[in-house]
């Protein structure tokens, strides 16, 4: 990757603040987070995270935010939404750059994740004009019942490095809309899209009056989501990641009596009939299972066929998996990036492994064993924590 | 990778790009292997025939958040409603009315005659 000039255009530096409350970001002195792109294994940036003084500087500012922007109107929070997705039209190549080089996605994945954030914002600018309740006859005379929808405060959102961006706005503009404020618990694994998202939300924020504390980011590593899930000023957790941690913001938040919103793991499945079009079939599947390098909570695992076209399907399967092009994922010809770092490459090695144990059936060559390319996975994959990388 | 949905690794997530080629005979046999796993995010059926997509579609065919026809599992719009059942969580996230999980619901009654009837017909006199 030469030309990094995208990293300018998002206001991203060598070191970065990573605590922020939507006017300005505080000064980094809390564990500072090395961001290394697993497409060639070299240092982006660098992240501080922040330290619990920080994280109560924040968790302040959200709580009196609130008090205001709860007073807005919502179509008026709607307008500022609708300027964000202005904003986040005019970065998307930079953006959706960042995605692929911090992540490990295709370019037009990475684009695809800032579209969606743009999707959401005139999903919820619509939204902001239509947060009905119902009314119902009363069984009393004189008597008038309705039901309205009021904002809840400070809604948390953890989000994971698959999802960099995406999945947060789906958070962050929904509850804007509803008069929530937000603080964000980006993956560690990518910081830096925390970071560009939060230099584009301040300057549409401060430039329309918005409270400081609407948005607030508090980067860091699992220690500073438990803060957030303990804390009884924040009555929604929203999570995405692994099931193995849902369980334990479900029990923690649970445990407070605060409402949790989980998306995790997901084993997805796609079952072939007998009269299945397979023209078809193949792009969905391909695309499914190895789009995002199989890192996404959609896709495809497992593939349930009918005994009369199972074997065709699968031959016709190995002749694509065979072109099937492993690489720098923002080289549009490439269709297969790498995986996250290099506990991922790990794990997928263990897997193979034990399908295999397991009685299972190698079909073809995986990536990892083609020549070269087990190599420049554990190279690029790096997130080495400030070592080398292999 | 040819397998079979019980080996405890099909079971399990793994975040990378594997894929299991199970066989089935009966449409009946492949939703209950599509449903056999423990997640219920994504799921998907190939077919031309109504009966097969519509059972897949119906309460006793696929158990997930979202379930696709002639479509693959994995990218999804955002004016749906985005997530699934089991251990991944049961959270709506984006489309359709996922926003009311971002409010409290307040229900309101309002007397505008000059007598307090309660409800249930209750009678409570001073």
């Amino acid at each position: 990757m030469s030309n990094l000039d995208f990293l300018k255009k998002l206001k991203l530096e060598v070191e970065n603040g990573g605590v922020s409350y939507s006017s300005k970001f505080l000064a980094g002195n809390g564990e500072k987070m090395d961001s290394f792109s697993p497409v060639d294994g070299k240092l982006i940036g660098s992240v501080y995270g922040a330290t619990q003084g920080q994280y109560e500087e924040v968790v302040k500012k959200a709580e009196s935010a609130f008090l205001e922007w709860r007073k807005w109107p919502a179509p008026k929070r709607g307008e500022v939404v609708r300027q964000l997705g202005e904003a986040f039209r005019r970065e998307k190549h930079s953006l959706g750059q960042l995605v692929s080089y911090e992540m490990g996605k295709s370019l037009q994945e990475g684009l695809g994740e800032v579209q969606e954030i743009i999707d959401i914002c005139d999903f919820a600018v619509g939204l902001s004009r239509q947060l009905h309740g119902l009314t119902m006859h009363s069984e009393r005379p004189n008597h008038r019942m309705y039901e309205q929808y009021h904002p809840l405060g400070i809604v948390g959102v953890i989000s994971a490095f698959n999802f960099p961006v995406a999945v947060w706005s789906w958070n962050a503009m929904l509850a804007w809309i509803c008069g929530d404020v937000c603080i964000w618990k980006p993956s560690e694994k990518t910081p830096l899209c925390s970071v560009a998202c939060q230099h584009i939300v301040n300057e549409v924020f401060v430039a329309n009056g918005v409270p400081e504390g609407v948005s607030g980011l508090i980067n860091g590593n699992y220690k500073v989501g438990e803060w957030m899930t303990k804390d009884e000023r924040i009555p929604l957790v929203s999570a995405t990641g692994s099931t193995r941690m849902g369980k334990i913001v479900a029990a923690t938040v649970g445990q407070r009596l605060g409402r949790t919103l989980l998306e995790l793991g997901g084993n997805n499945s796609i079952i072939v009939t007998e009269s299945a079009d397979i023209k078809m079939c193949l792009p969905a599947i391909v695309f499914g299972a190895v789009g995002t390098a199989g890192q996404r909570c959609t896709s495809t695992r497992r593939l349930i066929i009918h005994e009369s076209i199972y074997d065709e399907l699968k031959q016709v399967l190995v002749s694509a998996y065979i072109q099937l092009k492993i690489g720098d994922p923002l080289d549009e010809a490439n269709h297969v990036g790498p995986l996250i770092d290099k506990d991922a490459v790990e794990l997928y090695e263990m897997a193979l492994k034990k399908v295999i144990q397991e009685g299972g059936k190698l079909l073809t060559e995986a990536g990892l064993k083609r020549k070269g390319i087990r190599q420049w996975m554990l190279c690029s994959s790096s997130n080495c924590g400030g070592k080398e990388p292999l | 990778m040819e397998a079979k949905n019980h080996y405890e690794i099909v079971q399990h997530e793994t975040f990378a790009p594997i894929l299991y080629l199970i066989k089935y005979t009966t449409l009946d046999e492949a939703i209950a292997l599509q449903n056999g796993v423990k997640q219920g995010l994504s799921s998907a059926i190939m077919t031309l025939n109504m009966r097969e997509s519509e059972q897949f579609l119906s309460a006793w065919g696929s158990d997930c958040g979202i379930a696709n026809v002639n479509i693959g599992t994995s990218g999804a719009e955002i004016g749906g409603a985005f997530g699934g059942e089991k251990e991944t969580g049961g959270g709506r996230e984006s489309g359709s009315d996922a926003w009311k999980v971002y409010m409290r619901r307040q229900t309101n009654t309002i007397n505008y005659g000059n007598q307090l009837p309660l409800a249930q017909g209750i009678k409570f006199e001073l």
